[in-house]
């Protein structure tokens, strides 16, 4: 049997006819599903958050490098003296200014010590 | 136009055909549909995916191939058993007698069809009942013209050694 008798037999085999009740049942389901899709409820991410949640989260070597540094931060802060009467970072901003850890009580002594410093001296009288 | 009125008019127009070549590419009906309307679903949410296409047959056969396959990955072990169950009643080895050789051909020839690997399988459907040319056969299956030749020689050949007990008989 050649190619040409075999593909004629080939077109004489009887061909499955496509249901006629699909019609509705499935032009009306594509609609609804269209509908529901087309509702302002925002259905999926846009394309920058997406992006974003990729970095932040779902990137095991870019999720891992933030946390690194969130902690390099934290410790940072924790490890930097800070000046009880001023509360500021000193080190960060002025690294060449001294920097001294004191009690409430030298704190107290500082202070009336800078006072006496600063008003003029007064003639005493022996 | 409104769109379902699109849609009927492409549902029209090419949905006997996706249904021949799905049914016989899954074998079942129910899967047929599911397909189907996976494929109307897409073109009611995004009625955008037909702008500028040429053949929009050629591109909704595509679409139809890529779900088959994808349904194919994901019941691939259905599909294993299915296939054993399809050998199991392949009518060739317990042929029923038929008073008319032609229809005895159609029937063995019927049967052998589904027993085609679904590579070849799709380019004999494509060739023979839709009369696509090799080059818009590759184009749906995403593949070469040359590769859609063979795939089909090969069919033919496995066809025509389905018939060979019978064929020395026929007129």
């Amino acid at each position: 049997m050649n190619d040409e008798s075999l593909e004629q037999h080939l077109r004489k085999l009887p061909q499955p006819e496509l249901p006629a009740g699909w019609q509705t049942e499935i032009i009306a389901q594509a609609l609804r599903e269209a509908r529901e899709s087309a509702s302002p409820t925002r259905q999926v991410w846009p394309p920058f958050l997406m992006f974003l949640r990729q970095i932040v989260a779902r990137n095991p070597l870019t999720a891992s490098a933030l946390t690194a540094l969130w902690l390099l931060i934290f410790l940072f802060k924790a490890s930097t003296p800070v000046d009880p009467s001023e509360k500021e970072l000193l080190a960060h901003f002025d690294p060449n200014r001294p920097v001294y850890l004191v009690s409430i009580q030298d704190e107290i002594r500082l202070a009336e010590l800078l006072q006496d410093q600063s008003e003029p001296r007064r003639l005493q009288i022996p | 136009m409104t769109l379902q009125d699109w849609l009927e008019g492409l549902y029209r127009d090419h949905a006997p055909a996706l249904f021949r070549f799905l049914i016989r590419l899954t074998g079942d009906e129910a899967d047929t549909k599911d397909i189907l309307q996976e494929i109307f679903r897409r073109l009611a949410k995004t009625p955008r995916l037909l702008d500028g296409v040429a053949a929009p047959r050629s591109y909704l056969f595509r679409m139809a191939h890529r779900l088959v396959i994808d349904r194919h990955r994901r019941d691939q072990t259905r599909q294993h058993y299915d296939r054993l169950a399809w050998q199991e009643r392949d009518p060739i080895s317990r042929p029923e007698p038929l008073a008319d050789d032609a229809l005895w051909v159609q029937k063995v020839l019927d049967s052998s069809l589904d027993t085609l690997p679904p590579e070849q399988k799709e380019v004999v459907v494509l060739k023979v009942w839709e009369n696509m040319t090799f080059a818009e056969i590759a184009e749906v299956l995403d593949i070469s013209a040359n590769t859609a030749a063979s795939r089909y020689r090969y069919a033919l050949d496995k066809l025509r050694e389905s018939l060979r007990p019978l064929y020395k008989d026929l007129p």
